[in-house]
């Protein structure tokens, strides 16, 4: 069913992606790719290893079988005729660089100042001088409204400030692919929208991205296709005109209602503000 | 004799013997806790190397130093080795025993601090493409030093009484120098009297020390019990 969408010459590969803890298989032979400039929206209902598969994408996690490729670069280790062998450490800092990650609990850094967290990237990974650094940092955290807020410590600002200063943390080091984990899932309901917001903006780029998400309405909008995980496996995929609103599996199908139901009467617009 | 005499007291308080006293107990505090806060973070580094070589190698050192008492050790230094061929001088031995005596329970505390900072903390510095190194350098060193500097400073306090210990193989420090002058006047009271005055100053100024490193270092860190999350300016505002 997937296989149709598979597409050897897309920017982000995954081929046949297993990743086992201990005896629990967390994802069981995913294959899945995305074209460059296109938002690729991931839902399913928790545990379905949604997360685990952005986690393995920016190895975080190491796959057991598969591959994954960004580019032409095969990502996390290298397939030889004699197996699969992990990449250095060294490597593996070089080809995250490329893969920004925005996490569903921000993580920012707590000692660092919002401005010194969207830096630390260019500063530390890049050695980029403090003041051209300094420079770019600003720009970006106008560019998530949050140009007053740059000497505040995270703790000073509320949840959506904080995930909109890891998104621009990630963006500082240009990365060719963003993979947002649940961007707004630990977010109080009034502050979601500007996280969506910044989001859209990103997208609006022609970022490549892949968003692990439960905000349907958001995915609708924003997303070019959408991927229907549940237990380790890609139910459903396809446009998401199609997988989000007229699911071909019944499966899928339920899921959607099921959201529908919960969150109704606390709809919210997605119209451009 | 009468039972306290000021101007015996006075004396001592300027006595030079125990003035000299008072500044080696200071520099052999100083000395001897670098040199553990050195030793033990490179045995707490070791010790998170996952291997099991390694971590046997931990778990040993923080027994075999943490079980003996620092008088032993010191003794055995300056006493027994000699039985082998091994000479250490008076302050060698000093500074080596309270070196090794006080590493395991530093390697503690590094090891535990540096566990503290949570695991997100790695991986968001990994997703940026930060190396081990610098993660460590910029990301979980200066978390992990808000978390381990209270206990550190138990440590200073522990380790400045821990410097009378050397009386024992015969260093004048505060303990010794004051001993020595109640030998020659048998003022043992007004003598420990003002023994007792300068550990306690020591310590209140380490303290006092301490707490302002603490306040500059937690800037960024809410305090427990009043944890805010408005901006400080609103907050000063109000």
């Amino acid at each position: 069913m997937a296989a149709g969408l598979y597409n050897a010459n897309a920017f982000l590969q995954l081929r046949d992606v297993v990743k086992h803890y201990g005896t629990y298989v967390a994802l069981k032979g995913v294959s899945l790719s995305v074209e460059k400039g296109q938002a690729v929206a991931l839902i399913g209902p928790s545990g379905s290893g949604k997360s685990t598969l952005l986690r393995c994408i920016n190895t975080l996690e190491t796959i057991s079988s598969g591959t994954i490729k960004v580019g032409d670069e095969e990502i996390g280790a290298e397939t030889t005729a004699s197996g699969r062998r992990q990449h250095s450490a060294k490597v593996l800092a070089r080809q995250r660089e490329d893969i920004g990650m925005v996490f569903q609990s921000f993580n920012l850094f707590p000692h660092m100042t919002a401005l010194e967290n969207v830096t630390s990237g260019p500063r530390l990974v890049r050695g980029h001088p403090a003041s051209a650094a300094h420079k770019k940092g600003m720009e970006l955290l106008h560019r998530v409204g949050l140009g007053d807020k740059a000497g505040s410590f995270p703790r000073q600002l509320s949840g959506g400030q904080q995930q909109r200063v890891a998104i621009a943390r990630a963006l500082a080091m240009e990365p060719k692919i963003m993979l947002f984990d649940e961007p707004t899932s630990a977010l109080d309901p009034e502050t979601v929208q500007e996280v969506l917001n910044v989001i859209r903006e990103v997208r609006d780029t022609g970022m490549t991205m892949l968003i692990a998400t439960h905000e349907m309405d958001f995915a609708r909008h924003v997303s070019d296709r959408a991927i229907f995980m549940e237990a380790g496996h890609i139910v459903e995929q396809g446009v998401s005109s199609k997988v989000l609103f007229s699911p071909e599996t019944e499966r899928c199908r339920r899921f959607l209602a099921g959201l529908t139901g919960s969150v109704k009467g606390a709809a919210f617009s997605c119209a451009p503000q | 004799m009468s039972v306290w005499d000021w101007s015996v007291f006075f004396h001592n308080l300027v006595n030079p013997t125990i003035l000299s006293g008072l500044w080696t107990t200071i520099w052999l505090t100083l000395l001897t806790l670098a040199l553990a806060i050195m030793l033990g973070a490179l045995v707490a580094l070791v010790g998170r190397i996952d291997h099991l070589l390694t971590r046997g190698f931990y778990q040993g050192y923080v027994a075999f130093f943490r079980a003996t008492p620092p008088l032993v050790q010191l003794v055995f230094l300056y006493s027994a080795l000699p039985q082998m061929g091994i000479r250490l001088s008076v302050v060698e031995a000093a500074i080596i025993g309270l070196m090794l005596s006080e590493s395991p329970y530093v390697a503690e505390i590094v090891r535990s601090s540096l566990s503290a900072v949570p695991v997100a903390q790695w991986e968001a510095s990994k997703a940026i493409g930060m190396r081990p190194v610098t993660i460590m350098r910029w990301i979980i060193f200066p978390q992990a030093l808000r978390i381990a500097v209270p206990p550190l400073g138990n440590e200073f306090v522990r380790q400045l009484k821990n410097t009378s210990l050397v009386s024992v193989i015969s260093m004048t420090e505060l303990f010794r120098a004051t001993d020595n002058l109640t030998q020659a006047n048998f003022r043992v009271l007004e003598a420990l009297s003002v023994a007792t005055i300068y550990y306690l100053g020591a310590t209140t100024i380490w303290t006092l020390l301490q707490n302002a490193f603490e306040r500059r270092n937690s800037r960024w860190f809410a305090d427990a019990g009043k944890v805010e999350t408005q901006p400080l300016a609103k907050t000063a505002a109000a």
